[in-house]
């Protein structure tokens, strides 16, 4: 076991994958002698060369269209955009190719393509550049998401990602680059796609969340555990496939359910989930699905703005307290 | 019948420049040596910790910035200006007030957007400064846009963006200017080729890297400047609008410069921008030339370039000061504001 970044871990399983297909190739904005805009694809280029690191000029929806081409043509591209709020320039290719290919060829020609992004907030980027989109793209059937919450999930969801015959939207994390955590020495690891994981136990409540918000989960559990209040907290780590059954169990054992996520709450992962947690478990529920997300306005810049909009760990706290407090836990 | 032959995608014929005034001249002096104080300074509270988010400067383009701006009409009536991050200079030019850029810088409550957007995201509609959408080459269609409601209302407005030559590899580019030439907009479109995008060197952004050819090719009557002349820069600038205001539809104006510094502040461009190149195009700097040209030319007294100098470093210093003072909005607003009906669920 080593301990090293989220960023390193990503990086890692880039190396791996070039390393083992020659299929495998990298494209995006500034990925190569810069070594991409938070430094995940460093050395890359040295070490593969132009053509396995692409780089490419501003044309978002260009090279993201190019990489379905040739992937369709049995290449695996892996292609970066700079920030997920980027990706919104280039949403016909992926939402009306990526995503709808394999079906409409009948299931003869896929797709075998990763988009790398990073979304998230709190650094006061503004509204153009705090945005967590996944849940868009995964209410659209074709395309799977994932987001990752752990230096080992990083590493080796990245390496199925990749391994995918079909297009996988790898949602990173801005705040999650310099997170340190401990990766398995075992180079051939993966991690399956559409796995939740309880990554802690408790009995009172199950707390979901994915992404950086996970980490606020945690810090909200071990907060509320010195109150003698255990919570369960599930990463979903992949939000299509979504694994609605490793959800359940946890709420069927603690009757109560609580989503978190940065994005908006309408039409989001929660609402989602609530809906698959009532019909699972609706006889073993003491109180309804709860969720908490950013507040539904674009996202401010001013520091006292910025937190009133974040959805921080004492608004995921206090609605688990209101939650508790329903179902008569204080 | 036959319609006259018309060859609107030819490079116009250079208008016999008009004799900028003495007092113009100073007038570009002033605004040139403003944008530069208040970017030394905004950079130095960036550094000091004292600005959040990521901080871009535009030295070196101050002739662009203050050149395009010059020749609009300032207010709410007046002409549509979307510049680019590099141009604090326009924002000042086209009537915002100094203390209102800190402000802005800060996220305070006299920010041009009460603490809503961040640093040069700035807009109001008291001076026709549409909020930016940092996306490159957004801009340009919504700068159609607005050109296209003076032109459908009858009004003898302009509008001007302005942005940087790693923009026109977007679609938004592409569209925007074809849009522009079919419809025949009042709108003039500043391309400010500073030669790198990030670390993207032109070389690997385009193969047309003279960017005006590209809006020749859209139909549109098209020049390059000098971007480090604000003269030249006005000049062009001052014959564009006068062509759109007669209803002759879009123009394209190419300004050659060079990017003096990282793409941010926090880039460390010594790595990859070739250092001989910094050197020498440093030697072409805007306020520089424009201090030549006042001196040599147009023999004005150095005492008199003195005094506006001095008259902006007050000026920027109350700002900051002002800026200082304010306080944030108060943290409910951040609720405010997403529909025009207040109580509307977002
Ligand atoms: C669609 C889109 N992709 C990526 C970015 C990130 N980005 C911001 S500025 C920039 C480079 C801009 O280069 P250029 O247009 O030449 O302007 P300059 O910075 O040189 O003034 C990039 C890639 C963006 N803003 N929008
Ligand atoms: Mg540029």
């Amino acid at each position: 076991m080593a301990d090293l970044t989220y960023r390193e871990a990503l990086r890692r399983a880039l190396d791996d994958e070039l390393a083992r297909d020659p299929d495998v190739f990298l494209m995006g904005e500034e990925i190569g002698r810069f070594e991409g805009s938070y430094k995940v694809t460093a050395g890359l280029w040295q070490k593969y060369g132009p053509e396995r690191v692409r780089e490419t000029p501003i044309s978002e929806e260009g090279f993201v269209g190019a990489g379905i081409g040739a992937a369709m043509m049995g290449l695996r591209p892996v292609v970066e955009i700079m920030t997920i709020n980027f990706i919104l320039v280039a949403m016909d290719q992926v939402i009306n190719h990526a995503a709808k290919i394999r079906y409409m060829f009948g299931g003869a020609v896929g797709v075998p393509m990763v988009i790398r992004t990073p979304g998230g907030a709190g650094a006061q980027l503004t509204a153009q550049h705090s945005q967590s989109l996944e849940a868009w793209f995964a209410g659209c059937p074709g395309i799977k998401v994932v987001a990752p919450a752990s230096v080992a999930d990083a590493y080796g969801m990245l390496k199925t990602a990749i391994r995918d015959d079909d297009p996988v939207l790898f949602c990173e994390n801005l705040v999650m680059y310099n997170v340190t955590g401990t990766m398995p020495d075992d180079p051939d690891y993966t991690v399956p796609l559409g796995r939740a994981a309880v990554v802690r136990e408790g009995s009172d409540l199950t707390l979901v969340a994915h992404s950086y918000t996970v980490q606020r989960a945690l810090r909200v559990a071990d907060t509320m555990s010195r109150d003698g209040i255990e919570i369960e907290v599930v990463d979903l780590r992949s939000l299509r496939p979504l694994d609605a059954e490793t959800v359940a169990e946890s709420v069927r054992k603690t009757s109560r359910a609580l989503i978190a996520e940065e994005g908006w709450s309408t039409y989001g992962v929660g609402a989602e989930l609530a809906a698959r947690i009532h019909r699972l478990c609706f006889d073993d529920l003491d109180a309804p699905v709860e969720r908490v997300g950013g507040a539904e306005v674009p996202m401010p810049y001013s520091k006292p703005l910025e937190l009133a909009a974040l959805p921080l760990e004492s608004k995921i706290e206090a609605a688990a307290r209101g939650l508790l407090a329903e179902s008569g836990i204080a | 019948m036959s319609t006259p032959a018309r060859n609107i995608s030819a490079v116009p014929e250079p208008a016999p420049a008009p004799r900028i005034s003495d007092e113009e001249a100073l007038n570009l002096y002033y605004w040139m040596v403003l944008t530069r104080a208040t970017e030394e300074r905004a950079l130095n509270l960036y550094r000091q910790g004292k600005l959040p988010g990521s901080y871009y400067t535009g030295r070196g383009q101050e002739a662009i910035s203050v050149g395009m701006a010059a020749p609009l009409r300032r207010g709410a009536d007046g002409d549509w200006l979307s510049p680019w991050i590099r141009d604090l200079g326009s924002y000042l030019v086209h009537g915002v007030p100094v203390w209102r850029m800190f402000a802005q810088f800060m996220g305070k409550a006299g920010s041009t957007t009460r603490g809503k957007d961040g640093n040069l995201h700035i807009g109001g509609y008291e001076w026709n400064i549409p909020c930016q959408v940092s996306h490159m080459a957004d801009m340009i269609p919504l700068t159609v846009g607005a050109a296209l409601a003076y032109k459908q209302r009858g009004e003898d407005r302009v509008a001007v963006t302005s942005f940087g030559d790693g923009a026109t590899s977007r679609g938004d580019f592409h569209e925007g200017l074809n849009i522009a030439a079919v419809l025949e907009v009042p709108a003039v479109f500043v391309a400010e080729n500073n030669r790198w995008a990030y670390t993207t060197p032109i070389s690997k952004q385009t193969k047309v890297t003279d960017l005006y050819k590209k809006a020749l090719g859209y139909g549109i009557p098209a020049i390059e400047v000098d971007g480090n002349d604000v003269l030249a820069v006005y000049s062009a600038m001052s014959e564009a609008v006068a062509h759109c205001r007669a209803g002759r539809g879009p123009r394209f104006i190419e300004c050659k410069t060079y990017r003096m510094a990282g793409h941010a502040a926090h880039d460390k461009y010594e790595s990859y921008m070739p250092m001989e190149l910094l050197a020498e195009w440093s030697d072409k700097d805007p306020l520089k030339r424009l201090e030549q040209a006042l001196r040599e030319e147009r023999t004005i007294d150095e005492a008199k370039l003195e005094g506006i100098r001095t008259k902006v470093k007050d000026e920027v210093h109350e700002a900051v000061e002002r800026a200082d003072d304010d306080g944030f909005a108060d943290p409910s607003e951040a609720h405010l504001g997403v529909f025009a009906e207040a109580d509307t669920d977002a």
